[in-house]
């Protein structure tokens, strides 16, 4: 296993553990863009990290950064800067942490199924997606430059059970999304939330890469959902995303290719078409096929 | 790099009986994946195992009146690998150049082969199955297992071979490099023979994975 | 109180719990546990209803129930009235045992992978998975061998709670790394199951056959 030498990919904050996962007891090691770390808690709870060489001795220290419910690290040494997600500071919402899924996948593959709508009705049936209700209307997707940020807007799908608090109650209702891709390696959106008509709920995915092919997702939401037991929300989010991990760990090839040739995009793909142009232009070399290369 | 498919012999790939109408099939293929259907009209379909919209496999989709559907988009394909519907856009019209990479297949002896050649279908329903085995071994090593107990001749078309008697017909499916299927079909409908021989070839497949393990 | 299943949706032992259930078309109500991140299968409370730790448990009045294979007996006696899913034929019952036990120890390995790959729990993988293909080919013969008999069901003929308690972590097992390609029988078994009247799927088994 060796560290990969993609510049782009090493100068991210990326997730390596939600909270609890590491406690005064037990360290926790793990893989990160190929880099083995080992991650302790003191008695008060403080994470710190290392690097471990090819022997498993300690190396050197990480920086860790604790924020939207999800533990960063960074093996670069200017990384990009951690994305403002205000919603995570609103004093009314339910802070879920739903703990981390592992994923044989590119993270790319990752960031694009979240950013997709045309597959709620095959892959979340009856919960974000109605089976008679298919077609995916025109968005917009743009770049904002002042945050190197990849948005789409306007984005709307009916949906059966688009919450906990939605499912809970039996309504379908028409949801209205806005997506943003945060960094390479994390997406978020924000959707219409039942009973707040100006408020939305908020719903990130954080992605620490292992390996090319091989990742762990973090999911935390910042929700508005006066009604659902945390239990509840962490099944629905968890529901949703073991539905999309057949999809992911069966998409090949499986490092994302760039090449509109192999994979025909519609209307539909618009972020997923801006995305891979903004992946493009990163310069990113990891979790990319280069067919290019010939 | 990505392995190609070699198809200058037809492959056997599956038992015609164990494909059934509406069924869709994960086929490894000298390390390739394939997606083997059967339409509610009887006609099998191999194609390679990839959707052209986002790779997603089509072995894990569904029939769904006479097409395959992907699980991914539920992007429809009909029987000539065109796509005949992409959900998300109900009113449009797929491109003619969206289309699944498709594969020929025939049918004889009981069994579904992938080739080069001619789609064909051998209307001989004579040949009735006995079972599929999946073994950790090449197909010379499998063939030579099955020739204790099955009195193999020569390979005849579609590289099948047959007992003396013409009762028992075997093929080999090469997975990998490591790893191969063998299929096995006779004309006795008996089920007590076709249970007899379905037996040998599970204790062949223990043997040789006891020999992979001493 | 009327039937109450202690339970978690990604679950395969639940699973198999809420399809009889389904299947029976019994009302139940349901009570989420935290299985992951929480852990919560293994507080002092939870321990106190199942001293295993482990989930399905079921309450039906003043009657508690942990293990799936053993819940499964119980609600097809109590609430089949056409004792399809356990017969009363002793070699079918006894038939039917011999796979429940397959169930809730061989087939287990594929359980295994699955906790290992997706939520990351610490077990030899390797060696789980080559268990449970052991087990895969196991009953994939048993199906074999019963396609040549002109049957389709583990037992009988009709489904029964062997098939239901077979079912789920095979159908599952992709989630674990384990593929079906080497299985053809199993494969036309579970697209049988899949398309029983009021079969209903969960995550990591697609919605469609």
């Amino acid at each position: 296993m060796t560290v990969t030498s993609d510049i782009v990919a090493l100068n991210q904050w990326l997730p390596v553990a939600y909270p609890g996962q590491v406690t005064s007891a037990k360290p926790h090691e793990t893989l990160l863009l190929g880099q083995p770390i080992r991650l302790t808690a003191a008695s008060d709870g403080t994470v710190t990290a290392v690097a471990l060489d090819a022997s498993g001795a300690p190396g050197r220290e990480l920086p860790i950064i604790e924020q939207f419910a999800v533990i960063f690290t960074t093996l670069g040494d200017s990384p990009r800067p951690m994305p403002i997600i205000e919603a995570f500071d609103e004093p009314d919402r339910r802070i879920v942490n739903c703990g981390s899924v592992g994923v044989h996948a590119s993270p790319f593959r990752i960031v694009e199924n979240f950013l997709d709508m045309a597959h709620f009705c095959f892959v979340h049936t009856d919960i974000l997606g109605a089976k008679n209700e298919t077609e995916v209307l025109s968005y917009k997707t743009e770049h904002r430059q002042d945050v190197d940020e990849i948005w789409a807007t306007g984005c709307q799908f009916f949906q059966p059970a688009a919450s906990p608090a939605a499912a809970k109650a039996g309504e379908g209702q028409m949801t209205d999304y806005t997506y943003r891709v945060l960094s390479p390696f994390g997406v978020m959106l924000y959707k219409s939330a039942l009973g707040y008509a100006d408020r939305l709920d908020a719903i990130c995915l954080f992605i620490q890469p292992k390996t090319e092919t091989e990742c762990i997702g973090y999911m935390p939401m910042a929700l508005l959902d006066d009604t659902s037991s945390n239990t509840g929300m962490i099944d629905f989010q968890q529901t949703i995303f073991l539905q999309d991990r057949i999809i992911l760990e069966n998409q090949r090839p499986k490092l994302l290719p760039l090449t509109p040739r192999s994979e025909m995009p519609t209307r539909a793909d618009l972020s997923s078409v801006a995305f891979r142009r903004w992946l493009k232009d990163s310069g990113m070399k990891f979790g990319l096929l280069h067919e290019e290369a010939a | 790099m990505e392995p190609i498919l070699e198809l200058t012999e037809p492959h056997a790939i599956a038992l015609c009986d164990n494909i059934k109408p509406g069924g869709v099939h994960p086929i490894q293929l000298q390390d390739v994946e394939l997606v083997l259907w059967r339409d509610y009209a009887g006609q099998a379909h191999v194609w390679h195992d990839r959707c052209p919209h986002r790779g997603m496999r089509l072995s894990f989709g569904f029939v769904k009146e006479n097409r395959l559907t992907c699980l991914y988009h539920g992007w429809e394909y009909g029987s000539d690998g065109g796509c005949r519907k992409i959900p998300a856009h109900p009113e449009v019209t797929p491109p003619k150049t969206l289309c699944a990479d498709i594969l020929n297949v025939s049918e004889s002896y009981g069994m579904v082969f992938v080739s080069a050649g001619e789609n064909t279908v051998e209307t001989n329903t004579e040949w009735v199955s006995v079972r599929s085995i999946f073994l950790e071994c090449d197909g010379a090593q499998a063939l030579a297992g099955i020739a204790e107990f099955v009195e193999i001749t020569e390979a005849q078309e579609n590289q099948v071979y047959l007992n003396k008697s013409n009762t028992v017909a075997v093929a080999v499916q090469p997975c990998s490099r490591t790893s191969c299927a063998i299929h096995l079909s006779t004309r006795s409908t008996d089920p007590t023979a076709r249970l007899a021989l379905a037996k040998r070839m599970v204790a062949l497949r223990r043997k040789i994975n006891q020999g992979l393990r001493t | 109180m009327g039937l109450t299943l202690h339970n978690y949706t990604l679950s395969g032992s639940c699973y198999k719990v809420r399809l009889l259930l389904e299947f029976l078309q019994i009302d139940y109500h349901t009570i989420s546990v935290d299985f992951f991140p929480g852990k919560e299968h293994k507080t002092p409370e939870f321990l106190a209803l199942n001293p295993l730790g482990q989930i399905p448990v079921l309450e039906d009045g003043e009657l508690q129930l942990r293990d799936a294979q053993a819940i499964l007996c119980y609600l097809a006696r109590k609430y089949d009235t056409s004792a399809q899913y356990l017969p009363d034929d002793p070699a079918a019952f006894g038939q039917i045992m011999m796979w429940l036990a397959f169930a809730g120890n061989e087939l287990m390995a594929a359980s295994a992978a699955r906790l290992h790959d997706v939520l990351g729990y610490a077990l030899n993988v390797e060696n789980a998975r080559a268990q449970a293909q052991s087990a895969f080919a196991i009953l994939d013969d048993h199906l074999a061998e019963r396609e040549i008999l002109g049957k389709i069901w583990i037992v009988g003929e009709a489904p029964t709670i062997a098939d239901i308690a077979c079912f789920p972590y095979i159908a599952l097992s992709g989630d674990g790394g384990i593929g079906h390609e080497p299985y053809p029988y199993l494969r036309n078994w579970m697209r049988a199951f899949r398309k029983l009247p009021r079969f209903h799927a969960m995550s990591g088994i697609p919605e469609f056959a």
